[in-house]
């Protein structure tokens, strides 16, 4: 019995001993900045970073973290003061980064630097009320069509003047157009992520619908969430105008395809995987595909001449009418994190950090990012570079910015789920029949409104 | 039963009883095949797709085109530069990701089997007060979904300055292993107790009676210990993504490593990767498996046997 | 039912009447368990007064050395010549003041607030951290449990001090420092046994345990992150949330429904997990044990292949074997599908087929298990009840109902009930599976998908969403529903009791 109390006692006093220990830890050498992106851009910082350091006089030594884009916020959240000093992040996780505190304003002159290099949409896509919290990287996110010539020429979809599509060419016209062929090419696929809440999200604001979340200074959401995918009070009746004409766009891109067998589902587990088992294909490769600027390359590898990208088709509703596929644009934003270990230390080291996020965004850095890793820059400079102007992959996303998009700027808290749940639902409604229930003509409606008023009520 | 002058009806009656088993026994051959076939096919699919020469993501077929079998990727995870495909600008280290591993797991199964058995010991054959709440107590413990204080496990490792290192994941693995004393004290209750006390009359203390009595006895469950806590640390992936999957990837377990490569960006490029690195990881479980069976069968079932 | 009456049942009426009184048997259990709890409290509080008892006692009646040792511990030791115990007990005390003042009493401080002093940002966005709630929660508990420590402490050295005094009075022979040293190698080997594990077992596993039950009872979300935010104690309200819906959050229904959908499969789940397991791996380790059939070690070992294979490599592996796509079918199993004439299925996109494939997919991954542990217990069956029904005239199949199965059922029945427990909580095979989708119905919480259980719903919550406060109290009532199973297993089968057998 009294062992047990002196048992209990050792255990105790090895646990304070612990606690105290860790109390007095610290120790010496040289300061750590730690850097996160994503993992192929290792390299580049920590080059750039030293160069930055040799330049500045500054005695720190930098660390990499491979985070990706989109782990910075679930690292981040974790413990901001364990987090990275200078990171990169996607443009939707401004305000839940911020809310945590993660992110420190852009200040006087480095604002106006910030704001004379760069794309404006891009400096927009990191404001929050009226502080701007982004040193912008890339601004490369968006969607627009890949599609191999060679599968498409001579078909009635093909403009020879240009030699490329139609430019108010829809997803039927793709599908009858490789019906139309007689090589292999009329087995040939077209895939577009249906399954994918940001692609789907594009057909919705084709068709008129949007979103829009209001934040206050201080991040705190300053009016409810508002959201019209589905339906609009108009004189106290639900008008549904844009969630029928949005649905009615989604089935006519799907439908025709999935009769002639040349629509390929994909979601955002299976659009990389799809795009490539079935790009070099010997019974259905290939002819089309909705993805981004990063999968260029891998196109161009896998059609060589016959690769081409252009702007995303039109979509069309029931009577005809066709309506623009309009892509989000997103932007990687490069934050400092006030909280960051280093940071606290003292206001030297923060506006260290700052005039590094600076360079790192700067048109030197920017240039080399792209040689290495072919992101976008959204440093004007840098957009001037003879290299970056011819990429074609970059010129089809311009493109397909002239046409319409939409600027991922925070999305409400709980927006993708439900749309993904719709894009899912529907698919499987059309490709087999089952969920009619929810997705027949006569029910849509309800599923419109349900998925919207979700978007809608979970918002904080 | 052999009663061989019995001949006659008996002996049809035996015809027909051999007949009938011989019947049962294809059926449970053609049974036992079916299954082994499914029950090893994905494995021999992962074998198929790590030496395929032919493509890099996951496939849909099982033979590669053209017979276009190689070994590259295994040369390629070995490779002590670490692994960089062309399509990819990211270069991952395999080879830390395997010695870390190792490391942690020759560590953890060291120390886990010796914590293990110094509590089965101390909960089968020591009476002491309290002894029955402790085991309920760790009963209870087990019903916590555990990994919900994941985000405490990490404040008390970086209060102690190892949350991203893999000395950090080996504290946690240790941390719990008190709780998994059950099977080994179903064993230890087993072993009589005259042993221990004709040991006692030779002046032994317990200290003794335990690490050269009972222990050289234990041989089975030693085993089996070691094997079970050897084999955890390669498998977990949540405790350690969440501690060292936030450092470089040259801190990784080949766990983190290679959910990275079969994430949704990856995949494309890595999946064959993905299959070699599952025929490295599992071959040395696999060989230690098929030479320790015998124990582990006696692991898995002494408890239940004992029960 | 009498004795009589039961034995002249035949055996499926004997195990049927059993597995009806193992139910009706429950309401008795728990009034049974209800009925112990006064007798429990009667208990501890015998123990309170007797503790009290001696604090009061030795004061009364202890000399001046005695009465010291309430304020420093060991001293009544130390002056009475147990010099090792007396610097263990004072050493001690020593270390407490310390942590107290330099590490634990900042912390507990601010228990009843969760702090007060808030982050604050100057205007060039330099951040002065305030107080962090969370390492006020975490570092209490911790230190809470320290002062309960050194109160059992504080007690024992009185109680030391006193026992020193009184046999000081008789002049008994004190126990040497180094008998107490020898004595932990034999009379005492269970606290040297013990006392790493346990120290381990608090730090990383009860303080943080500890932590989470209180967080419940937080506001500890993604809109509260310390050190930026802090949060405060918020009472039932994340309890009344969940389980009602009614709440202040505007996503309160949601959860809730998502709670019910989600607690309903998790416990289907559980239901069809254990049972296919069960019987599939009784029914192989019977074939592959059978006298006659050869190759054992092959059949075995092809199974055992699931076991030695680390879980996330095979998952992993047959997520992507189960792909499917509209055009060729997908992935590999869809292509064999296809191969040999049949439709290919939407294995794990559609929710109805998602939750099949996750049933058949655990059959793979826990049959062998079943087999291993069903093959010991298969040798193990008195080789006479066999012959005793050769000598009937038994066929095999009438042995195997008779005998094999109700013996493997009483033998295994208890570990079912630990098996299902764990398929609760089967973290494994759902998330690397499925990560817990597809979801396709829009009433449900974004979080959670249609093969969820409450355990992977949990994880995204926190790991994505620093849903903490809500993750907490799933967890607790996680706790509860197996908790509750468990209880009415173990007052029921009693098999624990058996240990002092092998005595």
């Amino acid at each position: 019995m009294k062992k047990a109390f002196k048992n209990s006692a050792v255990l105790c006093a090895s646990l304070m001993a612990l606690g105290v220990l860790s109390g007095l830890t610290s120790c010496g050498g040289k300061e750590v900045v730690v850097i996160w992106g994503p993992g192929d851009h290792e390299q580049l910082y920590l080059q750039y970073a030293a160069e930055f350091a040799e330049k500045n006089e500054w005695d720190v030594t930098f660390e990499f973290a491979d985070k990706g884009d989109s782990g910075a916020y679930s690292n981040m959240s974790i413990d901001p003061q364990a987090g990275a000093s200078v990171y990169t992040y996607a443009n939707d996780m401004l305000i839940n980064l911020n809310r945590i505190g993660a992110l420190s304003p852009i200040m006087n002159d480095e604002l106006t630097q910030v704001q004379a290099e760069h794309l404006s949409n891009a400096i927009e896509a990191g404001k929050i009320g009226e502080r701007y919290f982004g040193y912008p990287v890339t601004a490369d996110n968006g969607y627009f069509m890949y599609y191999n010539a060679e599968a498409f020429r001579g078909t009635a979809v093909w403009d020879s003047e240009t030699d490329a599509l139609k430019a108010d060419y829809t997803f039927r016209d793709l599908y009858s157009a490789l019906q139309s062929k007689t090589d292999k090419w009329n087995k040939g696929l077209v895939t577009w992520a249906a399954g994918d809440a940001w692609y789907v999200s594009g057909m919705f604001f084709g068709a008129g619908g949007d979103y829009e979340v209001t934040y206050d200074d201080q991040g705190n959401q300053s009016e409810g969430t508002k959201c019209w995918f589905a339906y609009e009070v108009k004189d106290g009746v639900e008008d549904y105008t844009v969630g029928r004409r949005a649905a009615q766009g989604f089935k006519n891109s799907i439908v025709p395809g999935l009769d002639s067998k040349n629509y390929l589902y994909s979601d955002a587990t299976s659009l990389n995987t799809n795009i490539g088992n079935y790009l070099a294909h010997e019974e259905t490769p290939l002819a089309a595909a909705v993805c981004g600027t990063w999968k260029g390359n891998e196109f161009k590898n896998a059609w060589g001449e016959n690769t081409r990208a252009m702007h995303l088709p039109k979509l069309e509703d029931d009577a005809g009418n066709k309506f623009t596929f309009k892509t989000f644009s997103g932007y990687k934003l490069m934050g400092v994190n006030p909280l960051s270990e280093f940071n606290l230390k003292s206001e030297e080291n923060l506006a260290m950090s700052k005039k590094l996020a600076l360079y790192l965004t700067g048109a030197e850095v920017s240039i080399a990012r792209y040689e290495s890793t072919g992101a976008g820059p959204s440093n004007l400079e840098a957009l001037k570079n003879e290299e970056i102007k011819k990429d074609y992959a970059l010129l089809a996303l311009n493109d397909q910015f002239e046409q319409g998009s939409r600027v991922q700027d925070s999305v409400p808290s709980n927006y993708w789920t439900p749309i993904e749940t719709f894009g899912k639902g529907y698919y499987n409604y059309l490709a087999t029949g089952t969920n009619s229930a929810s997705y027949d003509d006569e029910n849509i409606e309800r599923t419109l409104k349900n998925m919207q008023n979700e978007i809608i009520e979970a918002a904080q | 039963m052999n009663k061989r002058y019995n001949l006659g009806v008996r002996d049809t009656k035996n015809t027909i009883a051999r007949y009938k088993r011989s019947a049962a026994d294809t059926a449970i051959y053609v049974i036992l095949t079916v299954m082994m076939v499914l029950w090893v096919f994905p494995f021999v699919f992962l074998l198929l797709q790590s030496i395929r020469g032919d493509i890099t993501g996951p496939s849909y077929s099982i033979w590669p085109k053209d017979n276009n079998f190689t070994f590259q990727k295994y040369i390629d995870l070995f490779n002590p530069e670490g692994i960089k495909l062309s399509d990819t600008t990211q270069t991952f280290h395999f080879v830390n990701w395997y010695v870390n591993t190792l490391i942690v797991a020759i560590i953890v199964a060291l120390i886990q089997t010796i914590i293990v058995l110094m509590t089965a010991y101390a909960l089968s054959r020591l009476r002491f007060k309290g002894r029955q709440a402790l085991m309920k107590f760790m009963l209870i413990l087990g019903m916590f979904p555990g990994f919900l204080s994941m985000i405490a496990i990490y404040r008390i490792l970086q209060a102690l300055e190892l949350s991203t290192s893999i000395f950090g994941l080996i504290l946690v693995y240790i941390s719990g292993s008190m709780t998994g004393y059950y099977v080994s004290k179903g064993f230890f209750d087993t072993i009589s107790h005259s042993l221990d006390e004709a040991a006692m009359i030779d002046g032994a203390n317990k200290n003794t009676i335990f690490w050269k009595v009972i222990l050289p006895l234990s041989k089975p469950i030693v085993v089996n210990t070691v094997l079970n806590s050897f084999i955890g640390p390669w498998g977990d992936f949540m405790m350690s993504n969440y501690l060292v999957g936030r450092a470089s990837d040259t801190s990784w377990t080949v766990a983190v490593g290679l959910q990275s490569w079969i994430s949704q960006t990856n995949v494309p490029y890595f999946f064959t990767h993905f299959c070699a690195a599952g025929v490295v990881i599992s071959l040395p479980i696999i060989i230690a498996f098929f030479f320790l069976q015998r124990f582990y069968v006696e692991g898995v079932t002494g408890g239940a046997v004992k029960g | 039912m009498v004795d009589l009456e039961y034995l002249s049942l035949n055996r499926f009426q004997k195990i049927g009447y059993r597995f009806k009184k193992f139910f009706t048997n429950i309401p008795k259990a728990i009034v049974r368990k209800a009925k112990s709890v006064p007798g429990f409290f009667k208990k501890v509080g015998q123990k309170i007064a007797s503790v009290f008892g001696v604090v009061v006692d030795a004061m009364r009646y202890g000399d001046w050395k005695v009465r010291l040792s309430y304020l420093m511990f060991g001293f009544g030791n130390l002056t009475n010549g147990q010099v090792f115990r007396g610097l263990c007990l004072l050493g001690y005390e020593i270390v407490f003041i310390l942590y107290m003042i330099f590490f634990g009493g900042q912390y507990i401080a601010d228990f009843g607030t969760l702090g007060t002093v808030e982050t604050t940002v100057s205007e060039t966005g330099f951040s002065k951290v305030g107080d962090n709630s969370f390492n006020i929660l975490l570092f209490s508990v911790a230190t809470i449990l320290i002062i309960l420590c050194t109160a059992v402490v504080w007690y024992c050295s009185i109680k030391q001090a006193y026992t020193v005094y009184q046999m000081k009075q008789i002049n008994a022979k004190l126990t040497s420092g180094k008998d107490d040293l020898k004595n932990l190698g034999n009379k005492y080997y269970h606290a040297t046994l013990l006392s790493i594990p346990t120290l381990l077992l608090t730090i990383f596993t009860i303080v943080p345990l500890i932590f989470m039950i209180f967080v419940a009872f937080t506001n500890f979300n993604n809109l509260h992150m310390p050190p930026k935010k802090l949060f405060t104690w918020v009472g039932f309200e994340n309890f009344t949330t969940l389980l009602t819906g009614q709440g202040i959050g505007t996503d309160a229904a949601k959860f809730s429904y998502s709670f019910w959908v989600v607690l309903a499969w998790t416990l289907v789940w559980a239901f069809f997990a254990t049972f296919t397991n069960f019987f599939l791996g009784v029914f192989v380790a019977i074939m592959i044990n059978k006298k006659g059939i050869r190759l054992k070690k092959l059949w075995r070992t092809g199974l055992v292949l699931t076991i030695a294979v680390p879980q996330f490599i095979s998952l992993l592996l047959m997520n992507s074997m189960l792909n499917y796509n509209n055009i060729d079918g997908g992935g590999i199993y869809n292509a064999i599908l296809q191969f040999i004439g049949l439709p290919a299925v939407n294995w794990l996109g559609d929710p109805w087929m998602a939750k099949v494939t996750v049933i058949i997919v655990n059959m793979w991954i826990g049959v062998p298990f079943t087999v291993l542990s069903a093959t010991g217990i298969l040798l193990n069956i008195p080789a006479d009840l066999y012959e005793a029904a050769k000598i009937d005239g038994a066929n095999p199949f009438a042995m195997f109902a008779k005998i094999t199965f109700p013996y493997m059922t009483f033998v295994l029945g208890p570990s079912l009930i630990s098996t299902f427990v764990g398929n609760i909580n089967n973290f494994n095979v759902i998330f690397l599976l499925t990560g817990g989708g597809p979801n396709l119905d829009t009433a449900m919480a974004s979080t959670s998908g249609q093969t969820d259980l409450l355990i992977t719903w949990l994880y995204k919550m926190t790991v994505n969403n620093q849903q903490y406060d809500i993750a907490s109290v799933i967890g607790i009532l996680v706790f509860i529903v197996c908790a509750a199973f468990s209880l009415l297993a173990y007052a029921n089968i009693g098999s624990v009791k058996n240990e002092e057998d092998f005595r």
